[in-house]
Formats: structure tokens, sequence, C-alpha cells
């Protein structure tokens, strides 16, 4: 080995340097969470996530597609909101696409239990994900937002059918506007 | 007519007489008052412009056949300085008087050009005087020999060492020789010498051929002085600030010799002749920037030595800056820096450590150097570029961080740093001392960020990762804490809280669990001394354990070992009072790791070693039973043969047991134990440390493997979904879903090499920039 | 030749007995701490419920307060803490 310090090596040096580097601020539990949430999702065919900002975990975009039912052909986008005691509260979750819907009203809210009185730490986004999904399959009557639409799907759901559809197609049902939500 | 003709021969004759060199020669009787007559007669035949040019053709001609050849025949080669000195001196003298010896003609040829009335330049001149001086000019130089420079050379080297010393050393003591004139004291010939020199150099000025014949030489003189004065002064030796040396030395030696030359030997111009304060003036301007010009190449050249002797080198380095600013050299001075590193350090013949506190000295010094930092960041690339590829890198840092007593200067930074971030000063007081980047900045970079990295952040960028570099701490910290049955703990701690400040609490924490971990045991191991069924085994030795969060501790090297029943026995007995003692919780051991203290004793000899667990296990089962082959130990131990062998190298080296045949054996025991090693040591009892270093912790470069493999998942799930990729969109998504723990960061250039791998395994398929699964 | 062991220090990890690896909560692993805890083990324990479910005690805790009904977030049967 070639020795280029063999002189010096007692010498102590007094040279000043800038500082740097500091500490990385650490991650929220919420982040934590979340985190490991993203890692499991299992995504079925139909949903999409996007990330506006992709260092931001907590605010992203669920994009479904439905494949069958009344809402096939569709696109409907839903935000996220993780707030920071998830997971003891559940995400707050919005409908961004104007729906024609039992289950969600024109302001976009969703009616989903895991998302208010049954939300338990242990659901994941994906338990929200399919839940989302399966009121695209099944919209339930029972709980509405939208009552004309859950007294129609009751009463007439070829007539339900219709109207979703226009509404997909951009137009309106009743007194409401729906812009095209189609692929 | 007839009379006429007399009459023209006889003023013929009268003209030659006045004008000797028609027949080539110069001398002549004529007096002025004779002239009068002979230029009557010129005027009256109205020939004057006629005998004026024949005249000049005839001065033409002579001082090409005669005075030029005579004065160049001097110009011989010679190796004698002074013989060359006397050659040039009466070279220029007889030049002078063979010029000199024109002045009759040159005053008739006066009156007679007055007589011309046609204001025709004489030879591009005014007068006839300058004319003359321009024709001589015009025609020495035509016949300027080769080699013209050697003997003028001689000539100011004989005269510049007389003045040089003189400044020098004014008492010669009791020198035999004289260091002006290298002559013996007693024969001193410098008086002389200054003499001839300010004659030759009058005689030259008068002439105006100084500039013309020695400029030249006199420049390509000075500078090899400089350049040789230079090298005398500034080698080797890098603690003392030499500028105002050297433009001191420029002032009095240099130019007070230059300007007794130019000024005829005074020392001083008159403050009339502008003329030549011009010229020394501008002569001075080119010394001086020529002066700093070699001064820096050199330095330059001694750029790596000095880097290496920083900061006692600091009055170079100073000098560097203050001659940058005065020369165009930066861009020399990176390239040559970057090679002599290059070819200095970046090879397999020096080792990462010395690489390493080379290239801390490196930042240290051309920080000061280039406070902008563009030269360090130009320079140290390759540096960087080659620690990157060595394995040991990170390794050395974090040792060399932690490191305690002198040498370690990066310890001493991190203490550093430590203190400087207490006490906080506000940066913007520096505003005024702001400067903008310098012209090769690269444009893209904060200047800030240049400016304010620090040493070791510039160490933890050579990965590009601080994260990368918290994982060696750790895995470095792991070895220590295991390897050590008493390990200060304390002074752990205290390095820890130091890398805080510097890494941030969050990427250190795994490491306060591991050192929390070691002192809970010391605790857990006092509380389970005292169940009574371990009581009792331990009245044959005591069982320990160093219980560890699996989770805040790197991973294990994966190493299977079955230990002898009677130890299994001892920690099963220990894993139950555990889990009384902590309900709920039980423990897994690592067989393979840990420390045993035995005794073994040898015919007349005790043996006290510190072991690992292998080797206690090997040597147990020996006691057991003399003979094993490879196979039996592989099966009683359950260790792969390969590491068997290996492993058992170390008692084979204590002289225990031997390879009696292939793969068989034996112990050496008793009687035979005395040609042991162990017998011909002198020492009874022997204290011994496992030799085994090698790291226990699976290597960061194995831990970086398993960690990107989890990424493969995610990449195959993407690909899926979407098809095909470009690598910056799976970067970007793989970004998103990176967890936070440490050492999941993955740079691009890493992603891009981990996908490489997978293109040649065929697993990927790379298409048109662009990553997709295979067809199946 | 006579082997005789003074003292034998070996190395384990420590772990929870428990029929999960992670916490249903904060999804972090038993040995490992909450979100909210530096240090595993005894400064950040397990609590079992007479359901069987367990969680780190700070998640169930946090969990629990938040709740008008005091019930196991996984089986939502009503959660008593199983002091075995």
């Amino acid at each position: 080995m070639i020795k280029l310090f063999s002189l010096k090596q007692q010498k102590k040096d007094e040279e000043g340097s800038a500082r740097a580097g500091g500490s990385q601020k650490k991650a929220s539990a919420a982040q934590l969470r979340i985190t490991k949430d993203l890692n499991e999702l299992n995504l079925p065919k139909t949903c999409n996530t996007e990330f506006p900002d992709p260092d931001d975990l907590l605010n992203f975009k669920l994009i479904i597609c439905p494949d069958e039912g009344f809402y096939r052909g569709g696109r409907f986008i839903f935000s996220f909101k993780v707030g920071p005691n998830y997971p003891h509260e559940p995400p707050k979750v919005k409908c961004e696409t104007a729906v024609y819907h039992p289950n969600i009203d024109l302001e976009g809210n969703v009616c989903l239990n895991i998302l208010r009185e049954d939300w338990k730490p242990v659901l994941t986004v994906n338990s929200i994900v399919y839940g989302l999904q399966y009121l695209f399959l099944e919209p339930n009557p029972e709980d509405p937002l939208n009552k004309e639409a859950a007294d129609e799907l009751q009463s007439n759901r070829r007539l339900f059918e219709q109207h979703v559809q226009r509404a997909n197609a951009r137009g309106y049902v009743g007194s409401s506007y729906f812009e095209r939500c189609l692929k | 007519m007839s009379n006429k003709k007399e009459d023209l021969k006889i003023y013929w004759n009268k003209i030659n007489y006045a004008f000797p060199i028609l027949n080539d020669t110069i001398f002549t009787d004529c007096s002025i008052a004779e002239y009068e007559e002979i230029q009557q007669i010129i005027v009256g035949l109205g020939i004057q412009i006629k005998i004026r040019d024949l005249v000049f053709v005839h001065i033409e001609k002579y001082l090409r056949q005669h005075v030029a050849p005579s004065f160049w025949s001097k110009f011989v080669k010679t190796e004698e300085d002074v013989k060359g000195f006397q050659l040039f001196k009466s070279a220029v003298n007889d030049l002078y008087d063979s010029v000199s010896q024109f002045s009759g003609i040159l005053e008739r040829l006066t009156i007679l050009n007055n007589s011309c009335n046609d204001s025709k330049p004489i030879y591009g001149e005014k007068d006839v005087i300058s004319g003359f001086k321009q024709l001589v000019r015009a025609t020495l130089l035509a016949q300027l020999p080769l080699d013209f420079q050697v003997i003028i050379n001689n000539f100011y080297k004989v005269s510049f060492n007389v003045f040089d010393y003189e400044y020098e050393n004014n008492d010669m003591g009791e020198d035999v020789m004289c260091n002006g004139c290298l002559n013996e004291c007693s024969d001193c010939n410098c008086m002389y010498i200054v003499k001839v020199f300010h004659d030759t150099n009058r005689k030259l000025m008068e002439l105006q051929l100084l500039e013309r014949l020695t400029g030249q030489v006199l420049t390509n003189f000075i500078q090899m002085r400089i350049e040789s004065h230079i090298q005398k002064l500034c080698t080797g030796t890098f603690d003392v600030s030499h500028i105002e040396f050297l433009e001191n030395w420029l002032n009095t030696n240099v130019m007070s010799w230059l300007t007794r030359i130019y000024c005829s030997g005074s020392s001083k111009p008159s403050p009339d002749d502008s003329n030549t304060l011009n010229a020394i003036s501008k002569f001075k301007q080119k010394l001086s920037y020529f002066l700093y010009h070699s001064y820096t190449k050199l330095r330059i050249d001694q750029l790596f030595n000095i880097i290496i002797e920083y900061p006692d080198s600091q009055p170079a380095v100073d000098d560097i800056k203050i001659c940058l600013e005065k020369t165009d050299l930066r861009s020399t001075l990176c390239k040559s820096l970057q090679s002599a590193l290059e070819t200095r350090l970046l090879h397999p013949g020096v080792n990462t450590p010395d690489i390493l506190t080379a290239y801390v000295t490196t930042i240290r010094a051309l920080r000061h150097l280039d406070p902008s930092g563009v030269i360090l960041e130009t320079v140290t690339k390759p540096v960087r570029n080659y620690l990157r590829n060595r394995d040991d890198t990170v390794r050395s840092v974090v040792s060399s961080l932690t490191e305690e007593g002198a040498g370690s200067e990066l310890a001493e930074e991190l203490v550093k740093f430590a203190a400087e971030a207490d006490g906080d000063s506000d940066k913007d007081e520096a505003w005024d001392e702001w400067n903008p980047d310098p012209v090769d900045a690269d444009p893209t970079v904060d200047s800030s960020d240049r400016r304010a990295n620090d040493i070791i952040s510039m160490l933890v960028n050579v990965y590009g990762s601080k994260e990368l570099f918290v994982n060696e701490y750790r895995t470095l910290l792991a070895d220590r804490l295991l390897a050590q049955s008493a390990i200060n703990t304390e002074k752990e701690i205290k390095y820890l809280e130091l890398l805080k400040l510097r890494f941030g609490e969050s990427q250190l924490h795994f490491c306060e669990v591991m050192l929390k971990d070691i002192s809970d045991s010391k605790r857990i191991n006092a509380l389970i001394q005292q169940d009574k069924e371990i009581e009792t085994l331990n009245r044959k030795f005591t069982s320990n354990a160093m219980i560890l969060s699996a989770q805040f501790w790197p991973p294990f090297k994966d190493e299977s070992l079955e230990l002898p029943e009677e130890i299994k026995r001892h920690l099963e007995a220990y894993t139950k009072s555990f889990e009384a003692l902590k309900g709920n919780r039980t423990l897994s051991w690592k067989p393979h790791l840990g420390n045993v203290n035995i005794e073994i004793e040898i015919g007349e000899k005790k043996l006290d070693l510190t072991v690992s667990p292998f080797n206690a296990t090997l040597i147990l089962h020996f006691q057991d039973k003399p003979e094993w082959t490879l196979d039996e130990l592989h099966q009683v131990m359950k260790v792969p043969v390969t590491i068997l062998r290996r492993k058992i190298t170390y008692w084979q080296s204590m002289g225990l047991i031997t390879e009696k045949s292939t793969d068989l054996f034996v112990l050496v025991d008793g009687s035979d134990g005395n040609k042991a090693n162990v017998a011909t040591n002198q020492v009874q009892e022997m204290i011994c440390e496992d030799d085994e270093t090698e790291s226990v912790m699976a290597s960061a470069h194995d831990q970086r493997e398993g960690e990107l493999q989890v990424f493969w998942s995610y990449i195959v799930g993407m690909l899926t979904n979407l098809d095909s990729l470009p690598l910056d969109r799976i970067h970007q998504m793989l970004k998103m879903f990176a967890s936070q723990a440490p050492g999941t960061e993955c740079s691009l250039q890493e992603l891009r090499q981990f996908l490489d791998t997978k293109v040649r395994t065929h697993q990927l398929v790379y298409q048109g920039g662009m990553y997709k699964l295979p067809k199946t | 030749m006579k082997v005789t062991i003074k003292s034998w220090t070996g190395v384990a990890t420590w772990r929870w007995v428990a029929n999960d690896d992670n916490c249903g909560i904060c999804r972090m692993p038993f040995d490992s701490c909450c979100p909210d805890c530096k240090l595993p083990g005894d400064d950040c324990p397990l609590v079992w419920g007479t359901c069987s479910h367990c969680f780190h005690i700070h998640c169930i805790v946090k969990w629990l307060h938040s709740q008008p009904q005091q019930q196991c977030p996984m089986c939502r049967q009503d959660w008593k803490f199983n002091n075995k």
C-alpha cells in the first residue's frame, strides 16, 4: 500500500466547514400506515389510482370504470383525503364525477357504511375500493343520499337504467344536469 | 570637348577623394574646406542626386561585403559563457568602430543631400544619418545567421550573474570563488564585466540594434532565469508564501538589470525619456505576467502534494489563489489536478481509507482555494465515481467517522458539526461578501448548495443516499455489539447522538433500539441468573444471552449450526425463564452467534480461549471422539462441508487438530501434544481472540439485492397492468410505494442497473426505451 | 484433552407469541412498535382481547377512546382486556 499520509498522521486541522444535512422529518403514523395500505393495494381491473403529487400519499384519486351493471362504460373519479388520525378515522372520500346514483349525491358525498359508522382501523384502502366498486354493481336503495334515484330504482328499474345512461352520456335527469362521463 | 573630358576626370578624382567609398575604401583626408569646393563642382555639374545615390549604392555594397560579414563572423557557437561574452563584446565594438568610420562620409553626404532638394527619403528615413543607420540594421539583419543568439545569450548570462549576486548577497565572505564572475576572488572580473556590459549596451542602443538583436534573447533569457529561480525557490516547500519574494526579486534584481541595459548603465531612466520608460514598463508587465504564469504552473504541477499536506501547505494554496486571479490557468489547474488524482490515487494500489483521507484534504484545500466550490466539484468527480465502485467505501467512511483519536479527521468533523449546530449564527450577515459564480460553474446547480456542502455530506454524497450510509453504520454497529462481550455502550451512545444531529433522528432510531437491546440484555441476564433452574445449570457454566429486537437489527446471515445437547438444554432453560419473565414473549436463538469462553487442558498445558459457538461446538465434538470425517461433522453440526473445511483451520492453526488424510481430522492429544504448536508455546495460559473478523451481518450489497427484489413484485404488477413503461415512470411509481424504512429508496441509476440485470436474465424485455414483460 | 466451558453467551431474538405478525390497526409488526413509540417490547406491549385478537396497547387504547362502544376493530365483539 502506498502510504500517502505517513508524514501527517498526527496533524490536526482546524479548517471550518459549512453545515448541511440535518434531520429528515419522521413520517407520521398516518403516512406509515397509508404507505403499507398502498403497498398491499390489490386493485381490481376496473380501478386505477392517480397521485397528483407523488410525494403526497395522503391525497390521491381512485378511478373506477365499471365493466358491468347499470354503470358500465362510465368513468368515475373519487378523491381520497387521508387525515392525520388514519386509521382511527376513515379517509374522506368524495365522488368528483356527477353521477345519478342512489348512494351518491350531487355534491359528491358517498354513502358507504365502512366510510362512516362501520369504519374500523383494521380496514384498508383496499376495503374501501371494493366497497365503492360494489356500489356501482349493486346500488343500495335502502340507505339513499339521492332519494329520487333510490325511489326510481325500487319502482322502475328500467327507467332507472335509462336515466343512468342518459346521465352518463351527458344530459338532464329531472332538473339535474350531468356531464358526460363515458370512457 | 577634350578639355572638358580632362576636367571631368579631375572632377571625378575629386569626388572620389571626397567619397572614397566609391573605390571601396573609407579613409580620406578630405577636410570640410576641401569638400566645399568639391560640392561646388558637383552642384555646378548638376549631378548631386546621381552622386548621392551612387555613394549610397557603394556604402550598401561595402556594408554588405565587409561590415556585416565581419560582424557575424564572431557569432560562433561556443560552450563557454565567458568566451561568448568576449566574442559578442568584440563584435559590437568592431561594428561600432567601423560604423563610426563612416562619420566623415556621412557628414559630406549630408551636405550633398541638402543640395539635392528632391526631399527623397533615404532608406525610408528623412536624413542621411538615420537612413544610414537603417541601412546598417537592414544589411546586418539580412545576413542574420541561424544561431546568432548563442553568444548573445552567453553575454547576458555572464553579466546577469554578476548583477544577480550583487543584489542577493553582498557579503561574499570567505568564498574563494566570486559568485558573480565565477573567477577566484583575487582575480575577480566583475568590475570589468559590468563596464563591458554597459559599454556594449550603450553602443547597441546608439546603433538602435539593442531591441532588434537582443530583444528576443533577452526575453527568453529572463524568462529562463525566472523559471529557474522559481524552481530553485519553490521546490518541495509549501508552507511559505513565495509571491512577495518573487515580486521583490523581479523588481530589484531583474528590473534594475534591465533598466541598466536600456539606460546605458544608469540605474534609473531619465524621466524625460518616455520611449525608454515605456519600453521598460511594457517589458515589466510582460515579465510580471510571465512570473505569475510560471509560478502558477509550477504550483499546479505540485498541487497534489500541496493538497496532501494541507493545511500545512496553506500558504501555497493562498499563493495559487492569488495567481489564479492574475492568470488564466483555472482550467489547466482542473485538468492537471484531476489527472494527478487519477494517476496517484485512483488505482488498486491505494487503500480506501487513504483515498478517503486524500478526498477529505482535497475538499478542504480546494474549498479554501475556491470558495464557490466549482473547482472542487469538477476535480473530485472522478474520485467520487471511483469510490462508488469500491466495496469498502461506506464501511471505511463509517468506521473513520466513529474512530477515536488522532488521524480520524472525519470524527473531528462530526464533532465540529455538532458544535456548529449548537451555535447557529446568522448566515445572512455575509451578504457583502457575495461573489458571483465563476464562469465555469454548472448553471443547473444551485450555488448555495455547492458552497454549503460540508465534508461529511460530500462523502455521504458519494453514494447519493444517506440511507445507505446509515444502513452501513447500523451493520458496523451490529457487528461491534455482537463481537464484544463488554462493549462500551456509553461511547456508542455518544457517537449515535452525534450522528443523529447529522443524519436525523429517524434514520438512526434503529441503532438506538440496538444499543438499548444490549443494555436491556444485561439486566435480563441478571434477572434470569436468579432463576432456580438456571442457577442449578449454571453450576457447570454460566449461560448468558444477548436478546435482540429483530425488527431493528440488520438482517443476519443465515447460517445453521447444531449445538451440543448440553448447550441446547441451557438455552431451552434460558428461554423458559425468559418466557416466565416476559409474558407472551419467547426467544429464537441464533446458534451461530455469540461467544464462548472455554478452557482446554491438553497434557500439562491449559488454554483459556474465547471462541465462536462454531469453534466451541467443534472442539467439544473432538473431546467426545478424537477422529471425525468432514461428513460426520456435517451430520452432527448441520454445517455445510465447505464452511466446515474453512472454519476448522482455526483449530488446525492452534495445533489441536490435524487433517490426517483427506477429509479426516484427528485430535492432536496427550504426548503427541508436545509436538504440537501449543506445546512449543512458552505461555502456559494464553488468551486468544477468535480470529474470525468477518461480519455476521448480511453485507450492504446483499441487503440491497434483497430490497430491490422487493421492488420486483411491484414492477411485475405494474407491467402486467400497464404493458410497457419507460424507466423514469417505473421509478416514479416505485417512489410512490417505497416505504419509509431505511434503505428502500432507489436511485434512477440503481433501478436501471437492476432492470438491466432482469433484461439479461430474460425476465424483462427492453424495447424502444420501454420495459415490458416477455410474452409467455 | 479436556474442554471446559466457562461461559456461553448466545444470541437470540425475542418475539411476541401472537396469532398474527402485524398489528391490525397500525399494520406495523408486533415485534416492532406502534407508530407513536420508539422502543419495542416493554415500552410498547401487546394486549389481548377476550375475543383473542391482539393489538399494540397504544393502538387499541387510542381506538377505544375514539369510540362510543368498546368493540374489537377486528371482529366487532365487545372488547374486554384478557388479563391472562
